[in-house]
């Protein structure tokens, strides 16, 4: 089974991945940070008998945080299965997602539940509608605490109303390099957005989400953050073609093409700075022998956890750097400049 | 403690990041929490919650004796930890977590999904608009703004 991130998605060239995500609780049981250890096991034994009655039931693996080393842990949120609040306490916590990892749900966390949808490319819409049909089969039997005027009741009284939060992951490599994302996060903030780097400004990484839950439908949060993205995007092309133009642009993805194919060892900082060039490279069309998804996929595998992971056994940095540089030389023979 | 960030202002928030495949904790201020896209409305929970309490009730929470009865909270903790107890914390605090809630929402209305109902179709009368419009002007003036240097497709 391929995962979410190994398919393409629309808008890909700016539009790494799209995200939703929905808080719900029980009515009846305290609230996760004020639960007692039996109510930690009926809130994973219910959310397991409500999935146990989805369509896609059978589909579900099912984790129990405790029972996972630090590595694997730090590796689903590596694999933005979860966040890193819910790996730094794992005591009663629990983690559903499916074989493809694009549709899972963590328990005990923040809130009872988080639905997230993960997708690749900009498909708001269809994780929004995934999101939503997933809520409404756990809400036959699970009956989520809800009021009226409050909407959804969440731990946090930031997140009441459709506790939702919709993202999009986008590369924004040239305006990164006009040095404006300091002031377009600024000016995000007052629109009830917020976009934050995620990889550090090598990889040029950022999410871009909304901040307003209360007062607005998931539709409509969605579509706005939809239509102050798609203006983002548009700033990004254009600041994009210009560094294009400029032949050091090219020279650097040459560069940095035979730093990924050569390097026998691979920093994740290093790393992130060739991925970011070779991926503007791949839309420019000036690489042959390989997609914008086929590198996002290596950009997971490669994070340090999940290098751990794969290798079966605990790595040190240095063993991380060096079998980093193995796993993306041996990915790259025969990519080549055009 | 001084934010790990700028190393000016008092840390008031903690956040949690994998750094080189490794859970990392940082305490930072309110500003940079927001430069770095962390701020929420009530950044710094501890801390900035409380003030924001403060202001509405003094340094005396009220009825510290008052408990949730299904989940044993009381409003202090509440305050001090930015977290509410149970879903029935919302009653049982009503009239203490209600300024609060409309100050970090405004005195908006619920307009979403009600639970085993279809997702409500966008409304042009929503209570979005004073919001839509700010949106929009913003997409408009984007140009010279948060678009400078490029034309809208608005």
């Amino acid at each position: 089974m391929h995962k979410w991130y190994e398919k393409a998605g629309p808008n890909s060239e700016t539009v790494l991945s799209c995200r939703v995500r929905l808080a719900r609780n029980f009515a009846d049981l305290p609230f996760p940070s004020k639960m007692s250890r039996s109510d930690l096991e009926r809130s994973r034994e219910r959310v397991k008998r409500a999935l146990s009655l989805c369509s896609r039931a059978q589909d579900y693996r099912y984790i129990l945080m405790e029972e996972m080393t630090e590595s694997e842990a730090v590796s689903f949120a590596e694999r933005q299965l979860c966040t890193p609040e819910f790996i730094a306490k794992t005591s009663g916590r629990a983690l559903f997602f499916t074989s493809d990892e694009g549709d899972s749900i963590t328990v005990n966390g923040a809130d009872h539940l988080r639905i997230q949808i993960l997708r690749t490319g900009n498909q708001l819409s269809e994780a929004l509608e995934t999101a939503d049909q997933l809520d409404t089969q756990l809400d036959r039997s699970l009956r989520f605490a809800f009021r009226r005027d409050l909407g959804y009741l969440t731990q946090s009284p930031m997140d009441l109303g459709t506790g939702m939060v919709a993202g999009l992951q986008l590369h924004l490599p040239a305006l990164e390099q006009l040095g404006e994302m300091d002031r377009i996060c600024t000016d995000l903030i007052g629109l009830g957005f917020v976009m934050r780097s995620l990889y550090g400004t090598d990889a040029a990484i950022y999410e871009m989400r909304n901040r307003i839950t209360l007062g607005i439908s998931e539709t409509e949060a969605v579509q706005n953050l939809s239509a102050l993205a798609k203006q983002v995007i548009m700033r990004e092309k254009r600041a994009r073609e210009e560094m294009l133009s400029q032949p050091q642009t090219q020279e650097k993805i040459r560069d940095r093409l035979s730093t990924l194919q050569t390097a026998r060892i691979l920093p994740q900082k290093v790393f992130f700075d060739c991925y970011s060039k070779i991926r503007v490279g791949i839309f420019a069309g000036l690489i042959r022998g390989l997609t914008a998804e086929q590198l996002d996929t290596l950009k997971i595998a490669v994070q340090p956890a999940t290098l751990t992971v794969q290798a079966g056994r605990e790595l040190d940095a240095k063993q991380c750097q060096i079998r980093r540089a193995q796993l993306i030389s041996t990915a790259l023979q025969g990519v080549r400049l055009c | 403690m001084l934010c790990q960030s700028c190393g000016e202002q008092t840390a008031t928030m903690r956040i949690k990041e994998i750094v080189n495949g490794r859970l990392t904790e940082y305490a930072i201020c309110a500003s940079c929490a927001r430069r770095l896209g962390y701020n929420t409305l009530l950044s710094g929970l501890g801390r900035g919650y409380g003030s924001m309490l403060s202001e509405f009730f003094g340094d005396q929470p009220p009825e510290p004796e008052k408990r949730c009865p299904q989940c044993g909270a009381s409003f202090e903790e509440i305050a001090r930890t930015g977290r509410v107890g149970c879903a029935l914390c919302y009653e049982t605090f009503e009239e203490e977590l209600m300024p609060l809630i409309q100050r970090l929402h405004g005195n908006e209305l619920h307009c979403g999904k009600f639970p085993g109902e279809n997702l409500p179709q966008p409304r042009l009368q929503s209570q979005m608009i004073p919001m839509r419009e700010m949106l929009e002007k913003a997409i408009r003036e984007g140009n010279k703004n948060l678009l400078k240097g490029g034309e809208s497709d608005a």
